[in-house]
């Protein structure tokens, strides 16, 4: 069986993008536009890998995953975003983050990161 | 009538006239008109004493100076006004800003970072050293440097930071700046800069935004030091750097018209000290008023 994944993205065509690299190796159980919508399928559906856009609306992505930590989950965390800033990597990984994805090379990192966090293992792109 | 308010003062100095510790005086007070308007004057008032030295009588002119006055509160309620208008000009520039850069940001750097997914996705089908997979890679090369640039530009139009206030917005800044042009950036807050009122804090952003951009382009320095400070009632901004300064009065291109003009609309006002080979200290003042300060540090 597939691991189960969710997907939580603001922007449309990103998110779709996100959807269509993951959906052949892995189950996407969902993919949400915001913040609070992706703490409620997050804990409804119990994936097992949560992709986060770091700046979701309402909650952001390390508001999420903060919040799904501090109610006991044990989903692992990818990070995408176009950034390459090190503060903000360091408070993704702090917030509770297994993985950091750089948007631009989803194409080559994204299956790979979410492997490696199924695995046990941390992952950041090498362009950060 | 003499105005209440003024009468102290004015039997204060008449006595001392008439008991000869002054000459005479001169004061700007009101009277009460009898059909109960305030008029404004200018008194001047003297003793003229006998032979013995006693006061004999005394003399005062009075000049009626209430057109004056009028006009002159007129003015300051101008001033005011357009004080406020200003402020209200910086606020609005600043949402516009604001929301450039979300779309910047929230739209065309995701489109463009999603071309470089699809550029991927598209050489991983081609084979090393066929043709056009180093075309390929030059276009993929090219379109994350345009996703950089676009954030650099959101940044620039806003940065994200500086909604966290002043302290935050800078060191933000300077950070990116340090980052992007490998000049190290020393940040000096002097004093809690939290009581700035925000239409001060993005004008003493924007100036050092062109400030830090002069020093990048100009300068030729590798350190630059930034200070953030509120003294009394004013805030103070100051880019210093030791690189190759220049010539004040040549200094066209610089932006120094524009960060004045910036400054102006919020009564502050701008040093710069420079000189070829001295380094640069551009200075910036601006006034806080004490109630937005008693406002915004109860908040």
């Amino acid at each position: 069986m597939k691991p189960k994944l969710l997907v939580a993205e603001d922007h449309a065509a990103m998110r779709a993008k996100v959807v269509s690299i993951l959906e052949r190796d892995f189950d996407v159980v969902a993919n949400v536009a915001g913040g609070p919508a992706a703490v409620e399928a997050a804990s409804k559906l119990m994936p097992e890998v949560l992709i986060l856009d770091v700046s979701l609306p309402v909650l952001d992505g390390p508001g999420v995953a903060r919040h799904l930590k501090d109610q006991g989950c044990s989903a692992k965390i990818v990070f995408i975003s176009v950034s390459k800033d090190l503060n903000q990597l360091a408070a993704c990984l702090e917030a509770g983050g297994d993985a950091y994805v750089s948007k631009m090379r989803m194409g080559t990192d994204l299956i790979y990161a979410v492997s490696e966090v199924l695995a046990g293992r941390r992952f950041v792109s090498p362009d950060v | 009538m003499t105005h209440p308010d003024d009468l102290e003062a004015d039997l204060s100095y008449a006595k001392k006239v008439f008991t000869g510790q002054i000459r005479f005086y001169h004061m700007e007070k009101r009277y009460i008109h009898k059909q109960r308007h305030v008029v404004w004057v200018t008194l001047t008032a003297s003793a003229v004493l006998d032979a013995s030295g006693q006061v004999s009588y005394g003399i005062a002119q009075v000049q009626d100076i209430t057109a004056r006055k009028n006009a002159e509160a007129t003015l300051r309620r101008n001033q005011e006004e357009l004080q406020g208008l200003a402020g209200r000009l910086i606020t609005v520039q600043e949402e516009e800003r604001k929301r450039i850069a979300r779309d910047l940001h929230d739209d065309l750097s995701q489109r463009l970072a999603l071309l470089c997914v699809d550029l991927d996705l598209l050489r991983q089908g081609v084979p090393n050293g066929a043709e056009g997979a180093r075309e390929l890679e030059r276009i993929r090369r090219e379109t994350e440097e345009l996703v950089l640039d676009m954030r650099r530009l959101s940044h620039n139009q806003h940065h994200p930071q500086l909604a966290l206030g002043l302290q935050h917005g800078v060191a933000g800044f300077c950070h990116d700046f340090s980052r992007q042009h490998g000049i190290a950036v020393k940040l000096v807050h002097e004093e809690d800069v939290k009581q700035i009122p925000e239409v001060v804090c993005f004008t003493l952003f924007r100036v050092l935004q062109e400030a830090m951009s002069n020093v990048a382009k100009h300068s030729g320095a590798d350190r630059v030091t930034v200070t953030i400070s509120v003294t009394g009632d004013q805030a103070l901004l100051r880019v210093t750097d030791q690189g190759q300064g220049f010539v004040i009065g040549s200094d066209g291109g610089l932006g120094l018209i524009s960060m004045r003009e910036r400054l102006r609309l919020v009564g502050g006002t701008m040093r710069v000290s420079s000189s070829p080979l001295r380094g640069t200290d551009v200075e910036a003042v601006v006034p806080i008023p004490i109630s937005s300060r008693a406002v915004t540090a109860s908040v």
